[in-house]
């Protein structure tokens, strides 16, 4: 006899699975061949290969495969999970939409808590059970195996909570979705869509803030983090390439009981007469079809208003029209069950339309101030300031760390631009602003140029981002000058100046003019700065952090850099950012050699060399490198070929085939093509000599971003070498003031 | 006992049952019994705690139904489509009742079974429609309650199986006081069965009333008058309804019989007759009073 009391009762629960076994027999089939067949498989492949790998790359393959079924990253088993969720739920809730069901289980002396508790449970065990019993046998196949040592149980452990907990969620959520619904169809779509709102909330936000508000830093905007974040089923599809955190699965279990809860209270008070009908409560119909509404209204009208470039309200209006009418008219037809329903509701429409043309005239006419934004001086604590053109050269210590996102890197630059006395807040307010008046202007951009991504810190804590898309440097050369000579900035943006000794290596000295040398190597003076003593290396790194700091504006705005030198800095165990792991997780490779090791644990950073450095090049003189090495070679150079695209030539003419023949003969396919500029062919020595004073190679303007070039005219550099047919070649461009 | 007090029920605009109110006694027979729409079913399912009611309370032996597990533990509800597992076969409706209701008594069920020439392993969506009704039945009396709710469930038997049921019903009531509440359109069966009568019409009970009582104050007349006569010749007649055929007059009037004689005698009838009455004539009179007449329906 069942406990009236009870709302558990595990008869009623084992007889409603055993009513609905095509259920889990379905679930166990998709386990079945996800799980011990598929190791079953790969096992017997690496056993078959066995002789083609090495023994440690057959462990690793075999450790990561074994692994990566029982993973919270798995693909098959998500794809089973989130299926099997949603087809669970809805089956075992589908006697609420059935009048004759209703009839017969509500008439039964059973609380309807106890129902609800039977069909949950027997819908959760439906999928669950036959995971566990696959799980079990995967385990057998990889005892069979003798495999069982490589099984990590932490990754196992992990992968079995996230695929349950994120399944239960689903699941609850599809079951709260039932209840709402009087339809099984309908409730399947209302499933989807809960499960599917946040992110398309979080892209329309995306969407509208690019749209209309051109100060919007997207960059900062971790757009993955925050899809992922928006909705259990985007967390539970992107784990595995976003790594899930020990709070978030916290998150997941408090997100479920809750929905728990309140699919538990909504199926105690619904009403019987409800089976059948689209929307079991009449407030749930509003609630459900308005944000709807909106989704669809806001989301046509940027389509199309973003289909002309964002030119013309008129397609603004025209698209929020057509999503309207169109979504709110199916939600009627699909409440009422009749195509009749076209013409339901007017006036919810007209409300609807009238509080969407109160929100959308917020950024239409930016009624909040946010692109004009700036802050008084006085308010700021400390500006962070992000620029690519300066930032080129210490991207390098970012992208070597792992599992970095884009707004990771990006919140790192700011860090690393970072201002705080008052004069240099005032220098960088004055940017800003420039950015701002300028951001309309029509330029040319034939030469250096940034964008400004700018961080305020408010003495009242609060944190506002603002962007501004790219102007030529001519337009804030003025302006960023101040910045560029401010210590503070200096020392934020070369932080890899400042960490121990110890974490550092030199790699090596690179001049922009190495093309023109014989040989690379600087006989074997390279190899030799690999292997410094400590005391000079750390001599070497002092000596030109020195040189770098005493390094003026004034002075980057006259001379190219003539090389850089490449540090390598270990990578922290801990990113500067909270969660994410600096190294990749789980597992460890063993290195073959140093070289492999210092590639995964190390990254590259490079700094310029200034001819201003003359400490540094004296040193590095006393280390093994000539000061010649910084010079071109002009005895080297065959010729010069000059490309002129500015508007006064003709630009890019087509050559007859004979010509390209010719040239393809003579100049090679990196430099031919049919529609080619045909070039300006110099040999003269003076000029030679000329132009090759006047021009810099194109690498050394990513390490100053003061001095301008003008990318319409570049000029390859051809220089002699054992070749006949192809020549090693460096392209430079034309120095502008 | 059941009570049903001021009982309302909306479903959205449409009051489908308007302050109805009812009492049924223990161990009689009741049947309900109204126009096609009048609330029947809707009123059975608000006895079964299937509808919650929108005003007012039902309740049996003083405990209001809805959500009570031991008052629903005291009747079986017999829909007019009932439900049934997919592919299940009557032993496995037998077991799910058995762990549902206390009482279920799992050889009369068996007995019942036998008896109906029903086969216990058989798929029931086999079954016609009538051997369902029946299987509906005997789960309904091996459940052993107090009451059962039956929502046409006399119809789509046989002949044969009607006697049957009613015979089963009969020996239950005697044996232990079951109480059936029968919904039906077969007012010619609830004649035979029932003991107590309810009449519904667009969501109110016209009349709730035993069958005795009902039979012994209503009566039918036919009487010729040599003049023609309307309603309102007939003073001191509480006349229900009053049909003229040339000089022929056949009346239905509330009131005692000898009471009614009298008063028609006293006009001079060349002719004066009182006839049985039937529930279906009864039940048609009742209704017409209130506009539901086939007269109207016909164009």
């Amino acid at each position: 006899m069942m406990s009236k009391n009870s709302l558990f009762d595990w008869r009623l629960i084992m007889d409603a699975l055993r009513k609905t076994l095509w259920g889990p027999c379905l679930a166990f089939l998709g386990f079945f061949f996800a799980m011990p067949v598929y190791c079953a498989i790969s096992l017997q492949n690496y056993k078959q290969g066995a002789s083609e790998m090495t023994q440690a790359m057959r462990e690793v393959n075999i450790i990561s495969t074994i692994n990566s079924i029982f993973a919270g990253g798995s693909p098959l088993l998500k794809a089973i999970f989130i299926v099997a969720a949603i087809v669970s739920a809805l089956t075992f809730f589908y006697f609420i939409h059935s009048k004759k069901r209703v009839d017969f289980y509500f008439s039964l002396p059973v609380k309807r808590g106890k129902l609800f508790i039977t069909n949950y449970s027997a819908g959760i065990l439906g999928v669950l059970i036959p995971y566990i019993v696959a799980i079990i046998l995967t385990l057998a196949v990889i005892g069979f195996n003798g495999m069982g040592s490589y099984i990590r149980w932490d990754v196992f452990w992990i992968g079995l909570a996230s695929h349950v907990l994120f399944f239960i969620c689903i699941y609850t959520v599809t079951v709260l979705a039932d209840i709402l619904t009087g339809h099984p169809v309908i409730g399947g779509l209302l499933a989807v869509l809960l499960l599917a709102i946040g992110p398309i909330i979080v892209a329309l936000y995306i969407g509208l803030m690019d749209t209309f508000y051109p100060a919007f830093y997207s960059n900062l905007f971790d757009s993955s983090t925050a899809l992922a974040h928006s909705s259990p089923l985007a967390k539970y599809v992107t784990i595995g390439s976003i790594p899930l955190h020990g709070y978030e699965l916290w998150l997941v279990i408090l997100l479920t009981a809750l929905v728990f809860i309140a699919a538990y209270r909504l199926f105690l008070i619904r009403r019987s007469e409800a089976a059948g009908k689209a929307v079991a409560f009449s407030l749930a119909h509003p609630l459900i079809e308005y944000p709807l509404v909106f989704v669809a209204t806001l989301g046509l009208g940027m389509l199309f208003y973003e289909s002309v470039g964002g030119e013309n309200y008129f397609w603004l209006f025209f698209g929020s029209v057509c999503g309207a009418l169109i979504s709110s008219r199916i939600l009627e037809i699909i409440n009422r069950f009749d195509f009749k329903g076209i013409r339901a509701n007017f006036k919810g429409l007209l409300i609807f339309a009238i509080c969407y043309v109160v929100f959308i005239c917020f950024p239409i006419f930016d009624l909040t101030g946010y692109n004009d934004y700036l802050p008084a001086a006085e308010e700021v604590q400390e500006v962070r300031i992000s620029m690519d053109s300066v930032n080129s050269f210490t991207n390098d210590i970012i992208y070597g760390q792992y599992n970095q996102s884009g707004n990771d890197i990006e919140n790192q630059q700011l860090q690393m631009g970072k201002l705080t006395s008052q004069e240099d807040i005032q220098a960088a307010l004055a940017l800003a602003a420039l950015f701002h008046q300028e951001q309309d202007k029509d330029y040319e951009y034939d030469g250096q140029s940034s964008d400004l991504g700018i961080q305020y810190v408010l003495k009242n804590g609060k944190i506002i981002s603002r962007h501004y898309d790219s102007l030529p440097l001519s337009v804030y050369i003025s302006e960023l000058k101040p910045i560029l000579n401010s210590l503070e900035f200096k020392e934020s943006q070369f932080v890899t100046l400042h960490r121990p000794i110890d974490e550092l290596k030199i790699a090596s000295i690179t001049s922009f003019e190495s093309g023109s040398k014989e040989f690379l190597d600087i006989g074997g003076g390279q190899t030799k700065l690999k292997n410094l003593r400590p005391e000079i290396k750390e001599e070497l790194i002092q000596t030109y952090t020195e040189d770098l700091m005493a390094l003026t504006s004034n002075q980057m705005e006259k001379d190219v850099p003539l090389g850089i030198i490449t540090l390598l800095v270990r990578n922290p165990e801990e990113s500067t950012t909270p969660g994410i792991a600096a190294k990749a997780p789980e597992i460890e490779y063993t290195y073959s050699n140093a070289e492999a090791e210092e590639e995964m644990n190390y990254a590259t950073v490079n700094f310029p060399i200034y001819p201003e450095f003359a400490k540094t090049l004296s040193l590095l003189e006393e280390l093994g490198i000539p000061q010649d090495y910084w010079q071109a070679n002009l005895a080297n150079i065959r010729e010069l070929q000059i490309i002129d695209q500015s508007g006064d030539k003709p630009g890019t003419i087509a050559i007859s085939t004979e010509d390209y023949k010719v040239q393809l003969e003579k100049y090679g396919n990196s430099y031919t093509t049919q529609t080619t500029t045909v070039p300006t062919i110099i040999t003269d020595r003076a000029e030679i000599a000329r132009i090759m004073k006047e021009t810099a190679p194109s690498a050394a303007f990513s390490y100053n971003c003061l001095i301008n070039f003008d990318s319409n005219k570049s000029v390859e550099v051809l220089y002699a070498n054992n070749y006949e047919k192809y020549y090693a070649s460096q392209r430079y461009y034309l120095i502008t003031k | 006992m059941i009570l049903a007090q001021n009982i309302d029920k909306y479903f959205g605009d449409i009051k489908a049952i308007d302050n109805i109110s009812l009492e049924i006694k223990k161990s009689s027979v009741f049947g309900l019994v109204g126009t096609n729409g009048a609330g029947k079913s809707t009123f059975l399912r608000l006895l079964a705690g299937i509808l919650k009611p929108d005003a007012g309370k039902i309740t049996i032996g003083d405990a209001p139904v809805f959500e009570n597990i031991p008052v629903k533990e005291r009747f079986f509800y017999i829909s007019d489509d009932q439900y049934f597992f997919s592919n299940c076969t009557p032993l496995d409706m037998r077991n799910y009742y058995a762990r549902v209701y206390p009482n279920f008594d799992k050889p009369r069920f068996d007995a019942l079974l036998k008896s109906f020439d029903l086969s216990p392993t058989r798929k029931i969506n086999t079954f016609s429609k009538g051997m369902k009704k029946q299987v509906s039945i005997i789960c309904a009396i091996a459940a052993q309650t107090d009451y059962i709710f039956c929502d046409e469930t006399f119809d789509g038997l046989d002949p044969v199986m009607r006697q049957a049921v009613k015979s089963l019903f009969a020996a239950d009531i005697i044996e232990r006081g079951l109480t059936p509440i029968i919904a039906s359109h077969n007012l010619r069966e609830l004649e035979d069965i029932c003991d107590h009568v309810g009449i519904l019409h667009k969501g109110g009970v016209i009349l709730s009333r035993d069958l005795d009582d009902i039979k012994d104050n209503i009566h039918k007349l036919q009487c010729i008058f040599q003049k023609p006569l309307q309603k309102e010749d007939f003073p001191g007649l509480d006349i229900i309804t009053l049909h003229q055929r040339g000089s022929l007059y056949t009346i239905i009037a509330r009131g005692n019989s000898d009471e009614i004689a009298k008063i028609i005698s006293g006009m001079d009838p060349l002719f004066l007759e009182l006839l049985p009455l039937s529930l279906e004539e009864l039940f048609i009179s009742e209704t017409e009073v209130f506009g539901y007449d086939v007269k109207k329906l016909l164009v």
